[in-house]
């Protein structure tokens, strides 16, 4: 067995407990372990609960949405609603409380207080801000949703940008490429491969190598490890996964991989069976399919952007006849999309200085970048298939050699197209006698009117809602928050309770 | 702008078939609306800069064209109406996408179809006892409430951001697109490579850069267990900063100084991960805790500062957008209700003690 192999033979750790306990055996220090505490209280609440919260309420639209309607609107106003207008009981005014005893008489402060708050008030409220909020979003979710996967219609999802673009740059591909002629499945399927490798405009992307030169040598045995480890799941113990995962060419791998790592860490999870799920899912990572496969050679991001969108294409065009063959294609998209994304990510963080120099930009974007260039690009990647560039002359979009692109924006878009690649060929199924090129551009029109369609009738739908809920939240025949207001004043408010 | 050429065009030089081509080039007039809008109010923009060097422009002139260019924008926000984001749920086993409404679509829903339907009913219960004091309710509350509600978090977050970025050194807005960076592309102030830091550099990050190699510590190493490594290493960065600080922009020496830096920056991140290798040999519960507090790398200082600077805003945004959503409304209606009673009932009865007399 190779290298690494044999490293995972290796025994644990085999200190003795008394040793081990003993933090301070590589030091000199004279102080005992066992008092030894580290970090604080704020440093844990600020990296483990309050930046991971702000960034999610502050990145995702929905849980920023979610977030400000919860913690700002409903909570006080619920709160507020049960306390506006609400009668309190003074025991000094009440007659019938002159002669009670004192845990009586607190007893009866305590329940006439707590029947005296607004409650018709807070129902009111309740239903109206539970009602809106959410609701707000739930309705084009729940349209869209029904899109998805009642109709396998993901490309309505995509922005009208992506759709010109994407479409229009495929069909003028094909167009231009004498093989779209031939009206084959094989042939269509290689012209997908190439135009989406195609996208990918960066030069420094292109050129820069994927594993350092100097650690390939190494790569034989991972690969070798990694064979293994895929085969013979059940027969790896814990500690070799992590000595697996803890060899430095493996380290340097998974950091450029955030989401491998991820995946690492949770095959070394103690849940057993989401282990094999996650394997599969591994072996379907093209990354780790290029270190399986003795045939492919890992040079350049190139290699790597030419492997990917042979097996995007190849996922794009499975069936989705039955139920089996659309989840297959769903789980390789999304598998794919996930790669990619670590991949562009990563590049753009060990590389994008470097690759970023404006000799290796295309001609038409070096005009542009006559300034220092911008640092924030870690999560951009030049592509060539959008119609972003307005031109107020014509008040059209047009197309442009390339363009930055948000990269999880990017894979996004191309997980959501691949529907349309599909339905194009099904299409051509039906009505051979038309031209590939002629039946995208015919297929991109509908999509665009068939898209604002279905935006009008959800927002027209919540609209319909919010009016509803309008209606049904307010069914009260009095203004509850105002009800002390309409008869005695709350000052003068004797104690009748609830009855007042 | 880009001039569009033939070569270039989305048609592609087509013959485009007449088969529902009307209804399809009205629907993208209805997409790409928001972008001629957008334009318009840049062009408007543009000019008014020119004319601003020329000294051709009054201030009222001025005032009427920002009105002018405000209103494409605030129109080009009404039109934005294409579902085109998703928000990823992910809860375990059940994952799932929420469409984003884009803004055009939750105006109308908030504005059109939430506040006249509750002012209607509530219009309708006045009715009954003559009593129409909850339509200036519902007015006051939810008008201020839904404006905060789509605007308020976006605006107060750039202010925020602008002065803490000033109070932390550090750049929290992109130059660009002068939009507040997330808390994802802080990735960008990882020091990856001696190009990474001197772009760093040049962006003007330099004192905040400073103030995270400052805030870097051993977590308590050295004093707990007499392993030095990590401090020292650290000193040693602390002055290779120290010494780039001194030096000017233009000084000859300062690009030895920033690869001193970086080279200082690489040898600790090596004795930190070599420190926490040698802690993890030790697998008590301590040493645990303090390999865990050791895991962060020395080249994401600036990274981990970035976010610290970022969240005091957040949080005073935050913190601001939930007393003026939620608090002030329900407080103005109710202590605006409280004084228009209190001053009827006080007229009331001063008219009944002047009958009396």
């Amino acid at each position: 067995m190779s290298l690494v192999v044999n490293r995972l033979t290796v025994q644990p750790n085999s200190r003795s407990v008394s040793q081990s306990n003993n933090l301070t055996t590589f030091g000199t220090g004279a102080q005992n372990p066992r008092v030894v505490r580290f970090g604080s209280a704020t440093h844990t609440t600020v990296n483990k609960f309050l930046l991971p919260t702000f960034q999610k309420l502050t990145e995702v639209f929905l849980w920023s949405f979610l977030g400000v309607d919860l913690l700002c609107l409903w909570v006080p106003r619920i709160t507020n609603s049960l306390v506006t207008g609400a009668i309190p009981y003074d025991s000094r005014q009440d007659p019938s409380a002159q002669n009670l005893s004192f845990p009586r008489l607190a007893g009866r402060w305590v329940d006439r207080n707590f029947m005296g708050l607004n409650w018709r008030n807070l129902y009111e409220e309740s239903k109206r801000e539970i009602g809106s909020g959410p609701g707000t979003l739930a309705i084009p979710a729940v349209v869209f949703l029904g899109v998805r996967h009642v109709l396998n219609k993901r490309h309505m999802e995509l922005s009208y940008h992506s759709i010109e673009g994407l479409c229009q740059g495929l069909e003028h591909h094909i167009s231009k490429n004498p093989a779209s002629q031939v009206h084959s499945r094989k042939a269509y399927t290689e012209q997908i491969e190439s135009y989406i490798n195609s996208i990918f405009t960066d030069p420094g992307l292109r050129k820069a190598p994927l594993i350092e030169p100097a650690a390939k040598h190494e790569l034989a045995d991972i690969r070798k490890t990694l064979i293994h480890i895929l085969e013979h799941p059940s027969k790896l113990t814990h500690h070799e996964l992590e000595q697996f995962q803890s060899h430095p060419q493996v380290k340097a791998i998974l950091l450029r991989h955030p989401q491998l790592a991820k995946d690492l860490r949770d095959l070394l999870a103690p849940q057993k069976q989401a282990k094999g799920e996650l394997l599969k899912q591994l072996n379907e990572r093209p990354f780790f399919q290029l270190l399986r496969e003795p045939g492919v050679e890992l040079q350049t991001y190139d290699d790597y952007l030419k492997h990917w969108s042979k097996q995007w294409s190849d996922a794009a065009m499975i069936d989705r006849n039955n139920r089996s063959s659309r989840l297959l294609r769903h789980e390789k998209l999304t598998v794919l999309h996930e790669d990619l994304q670590d991949v562009l990510k990563n590049f753009n963080l060990l590389h994008r200085r470097q690759g970023y120099s404006l000799e290796a930009l295309p001609g038409d974007v070096k005009g542009k970048l006559t300034d220092k260039q911008p640092i924030h690009n870690v999560d951009r990647t030049w592509i060539r298939y959008t119609s972003e560039q307005w031109s107020p002359i014509d008040k059209k979009f047009h197309a442009k050699p390339s363009v930055q692109k948000d990269v999880q924006h990017l894979t996004g878009d191309l997980e959501r197209w691949a529907d349309f690649a599909n339905d194009v060929w099904r299409t051509q199924g039906r009505r051979p006698q038309k031209n590939i090129p002629t039946l995208i551009d015919s297929m991109r029109k509908r999509l665009i009117v068939q898209k604002l369609g279905l935006s009008v009738f959800s927002t027209v739908l919540a609209c319909g809602y919010m009016v509803h809920l309008a209606f049904w939240a307010q069914n009260y025949g009095t203004y509850q928050a105002n009800r002390l207001l309409k008869g005695q004043p709350s000052k003068t408010a004797k104690g009748e309770g609830i009855n007042a | 702008m880009m001039q569009p050429s033939s070569s270039h065009s989305p048609r592609f030089g087509r013959q485009q078939s007449s088969n529902g081509e009307w209804l399809y080039s009205q629907v993208a007039k209805v997409y790409e609306r928001p972008y001629n809008l957008k334009h318009r109010a840049d062009s408007i923009d543009k000019q008014v800069e020119k004319q601003k060097q020329m000294g051709e422009i009054s201030l009222f002139s001025r005032m009427g064209k920002a009105v002018k260019a405000g209103a494409f924008r605030f129109a080009a926000l009404c039109a934005e109406h294409d579902y085109d984001r998703q928000s990823e749920v992910n809860l375990g086993k059940i994952r799932f996408k929420v469409p984003n409404p884009p803004k055009g679509a939750l105006m109308l829903m908030l504005y059109l179809a939430t506040i006249p339907p509750r002012m209607y009913q509530a219009y309708r219960r006045g009715k009954k006892d003559n009593d129409y004091r909850e339509v200036g309710d519902v007015m006051r509350r939810d008008i201020i409430s839904v404006t905060v509600f789509l605007f308020g978090l976006t605006v107060l977050k750039k202010i925020l951001a602008k002065q803490f970025q000033k109070l932390f050194k550090i750049n929290l807005l992109d130059k660009k697109s002068d939009k507040v960076l997330s808390y994802s592309q802080f990735a960008n102030y990882r020091i990856n490579s001696l190009s990474t830091l001197k772009g760093i550099l040049d962006e003007g990050n330099e004192e905040g850069l400073r103030r995270a190699i400052n805030r870097l510590n051993d977590h308590k190493l050295a004093k707990l267990t007499g392993d030095h490594r990590l401090s020292n290493a650290l000193e040693q960065l602390r002055k290779r900063m120290y010494e780039l600080r001194q030096t000017r922009l233009n000084d000859s020496s300062r690009e030895g100084r920033i690869e001193s830096v970086y080279n200082a920056m690489q040898e600790a991140e090596a004795v930190r991960k070599k420190v926490r290798a040698d802690v993890l040999q030790y697998k008590t519960k301590h040493s645990v805790r303090l390999a865990d507090e050791l895991s962060e790398p020395i080249t994401h200082a600036l990274e981990v500062y970035a976010k610290y600077a970022r969240l005091p805003s957040d949080m005073i945004s935050f913190g601001f957008v939930a007393v003026l959503l939620g608090w002030f409304p329900v407080w103005f209606n109710k202590t605006w209700n409280q004084m228009q009673y209190n001053r009827k009932v006080d007229a009331e009865s001063h008219e009944l003690a002047k009958q009396t007399l």
